[in-house]
């Protein structure tokens, strides 16, 4: 008979357990915090690298990949100011972890429809929060070579989330220094001549987009791949280039001024940015807490239901009576509380809108600002550069006597330089 | 080249003016051109005609570079003629060198007024910046102000006697504005402003000499009720010595204390 016997304790068993399993479930959902990252560290040089290696970087403005649509924006809680804010300041800290390193050149943030540098740096943003990013970022050379073309997302370390004197990391540093590593990687596997020649195509790239008649020769372009390849290089002493050389030093100045804009702009949001992270990912973490324990209560209930209900109807015992009916209530009560946590899941996320709305107004200015000084710098900047571009060419027919009707097809101006 | 040089002269005659000269300067396609084709020996009186001309050598010279061409290819009859205007200047042929002398003259204008611009600029993005980070250290800042200030302010006195030894450290380089106070004999009102807090170190300027920029408009309140933005934006001002930026600045500051009342 015992045999008989045993089949029945295990329900029994199962449903006297179900409430427990319940307070342990419930018990358990406390909100979970983001244990700190194990820091990744951009290598830096460990030696000095000869100023002809040393490749210039010029990091775009990040598309904010901003759906057009308002509902979709809503949906993926994408504040349309708030993302063009990201899209500059996200640049400016991946510049300073490339700076950081001593690895590179010249590196600076650049309007996205900008001058061409040895190395130039596009990302677009496919997710930001406090929580987490992910960027696709896309690393080509003056040669028209593909250094990366790859996705990085990184969770948010919350050491930087907490108040402390001294100013922390950025929360997603794992992710830029990540890139910076990767950028080394792939400069590593140049030789030393491929890695003086990127500088010197970006030079004559610079030289055939203001005066195409002049510099033509010296470059050849593959158009099925869209390289560069260096024929020749100018002769040092030649009048046109070394007009060109100060006009160059003059485009230098441009995009150091744009740079330092861009700088200006991230110090001033850093702070405001800093606090809408760091509340965002709070409530984003309390969403997703409210989520899972509604989702476990709903089931773990409807379990406890179903078990009660077994188990009372194979008991005979009043002891297991009261165990099943204890687990159905239970079950009822625990099923119920997780439908009433999606009150306290729309509460967060109605928080998540007020901070973005909030935050949106506050970089609003800021970011018209930016914008519009960056409009007329380059504007007033294009003046002077068609100018120089006139001369340049007066300058070519003067030394060498010959008109300056060159196709500008030679090299591929820089989109939206000059 | 032979140009044409009797119908120059004819030209040279109808646009005789005192400023010839530099309009067939700048507008040196033109000039070029027409000294290609002028230069036999027109002596002094064609070279006086010429000059009188440049005005008109100018004109054609800026209407492209049309005579430049034609006076570079020897010249058609015509454009020989309206260079032969400017070539009265005497000043021959026009060499390469010459020419590039000429470009390179443009570049230097050009890049003059560039670097101006970009300087202008990176000025005004270091104002932003020490605005930001005044605020921050602002009640530092304050007392440390004060004391430049009081020096200041004695210096700026010396200063309105034309004196030059005002401001050492911090004091003379705030000073550096106020220069034309100084020389106005506004010591007095410099020592108010070192009384004030906010705008003084002004008078040490007067050292400096009149190069530093302008003092206060007069409807500007003293500055003694200015929080730390307000003494920013009055500092940057009274320094700049740019005058349109410096009314930019003071409009900024009369926008804040507007707001601020």
């Amino acid at each position: 008979m015992t045999p008989t016997h045993e089949p029945r304790r295990t329900p029994l068993r199962a449903a006297a357990l179900v409430p427990v399993l319940l307070l342990v479930a419930a018990s358990g959902c406390v909100v979970q915090d983001q244990r700190p990252m194990p820091p990744v560290v951009a290598k830096k040089a460990t030696a000095e690298i000869p100023q002809d290696e040393l490749l210039d970087v010029g990091i775009h403005v990040f598309d904010p990949n901003v759906p057009e649509d308002e509902k979709a924006q809503e949906k993926q809680r994408i504040f349309p100011d708030v993302r063009k804010a990201e899209s500059r300041f996200m640049p400016v800290l991946l510049r300073d972890t490339l700076e950081g390193t001593g690895q590179w050149g010249q590196v600076r943030v650049l309007p996205s429809e900008s001058a061409t540098s040895d190395l130039n740096v596009e990302g677009r943003i496919l997710e930001s929060t406090g929580s987490e990013i992910r960027l696709a970022i896309k690393a080509t050379d003056a040669i028209g070579r593909v250094w990366l073309d790859d996705e990085y997302e990184g969770i948010a370390d919350t050491r930087a989330y907490k108040d402390v004197a001294v100013k922390p990391r950025d929360p997603f540093d794992n992710v830029y220094a990540t890139i910076a590593n990767d950028l080394l990687a792939a400069r590593e596997k140049l030789t030393r001549e491929q890695r003086v020649q990127v500088h010197q195509v970006a030079e004559l790239r610079f030289a055939a987009d203001l005066a195409p008649y002049a510099f033509k020769p010296y470059l050849a372009r593959d158009g099925r791949k869209g390289t560069y390849t260096l024929t020749r290089l100018p002769a040092g002493d030649d009048p046109v280039v070394q007009r060109l050389e100060r006009v160059r030093e003059r485009d230098y100045s441009l995009v150091d001024t744009l740079n330092e804009h861009y700088s200006n702009f991230a110090e001033t949001m850093d702070d405001a940015y800093g606090n809408w992270r760091k509340y965002t990912h709070e409530e984003l973490q309390a969403e997703a807490d409210a989520r899972r324990k509604a989702l476990t209560r709903q089931v773990l209930g409807a379990a406890a239901v179903v078990g009660g209900i077994i188990a009372g109807g194979e008991t005979t015992s009043s002891a297991g009576n009261a165990a099943s009916t204890a687990a159905v209530l239970g079950g009822i009560y625990a099923f119920k509380s997780g439908l009433d946590m999606r009150a306290e899941i729309k509460m967060h996320g109605e928080s998540l809108k007020q901070l973005g709305s909030s935050f949106q107004s506050e970089v609003q200015p800021i970011v018209v600002d930016i914008e519009g000084r960056t409009l007329e710098l380059k504007g007033s900047a294009e003046e002077q550069y068609a100018e120089w571009r006139r001369l340049l060419r007066e300058m070519y027919e003067n030394e060498t006597g010959l008109p300056a009707t060159a196709s500008t097809e030679a090299a591929k101006p820089a989109p939206g330089r000059r | 080249m032979p140009g044409t040089p009797g119908t120059g002269g004819a030209d040279g005659q109808g646009g005789a003016s005192p400023q010839g000269q530099a309009g067939g300067g700048d507008g040196g396609q033109g000039g070029s051109a027409g000294a290609a084709g002028s230069t036999p020996g027109q002596g002094p009186a064609a070279g006086t005609q010429g000059q009188g001309s440049g005005a008109g050598g100018g004109g054609s010279g800026a209407s492209g570079g049309g005579a430049d061409a034609g006076g570079g290819a020897g010249g058609s009859a015509s454009s020989g003629g309206a260079s032969g205007s400017s070539a009265g200047a005497g000043s021959g042929p026009v060499t390469p060198e010459d020419r590039r002398a000429q470009i390179d003259r443009r570049f230097d204008e050009t890049f003059a007024v560039f670097d101006e611009r970009m300087r202008k600029e990176q000025e005004r993005i270091s104002q932003e910046r020490a605005g930001r980070s005044g605020s921050a250290g602002a009640v530092g800042a304050a007392g440390e102000d004060a004391e430049a200030q009081q020096g200041a302010a004695g210096e700026g006195a010396s200063a309105g006697q034309g004196e030059g030894d005002a401001g050492s450290g911090n004091a003379g380089e705030q000073g550096t504005g106020t220069g034309q106070q100084g020389g106005d004999g506004s010591g007095d009102q410099s020592q108010g402003s070192g009384q004030q807090g906010g705008g003084g170190g002004v008078g040490g300027g007067g050292a400096k000499g009149g190069g530093g920029p302008s003092g206060v408009p007069s409807d500007i309140p003293d500055g003694r009720d200015d929080d730390i933005v307000a003494r920013q934006l009055r500092e940057a001002a009274m320094k700049e010595t740019d005058p349109e930026l410096r009314e930019r600045l003071w409009d900024e500051y009369r926008k804040y204390k507007q707001s601020t009342q």
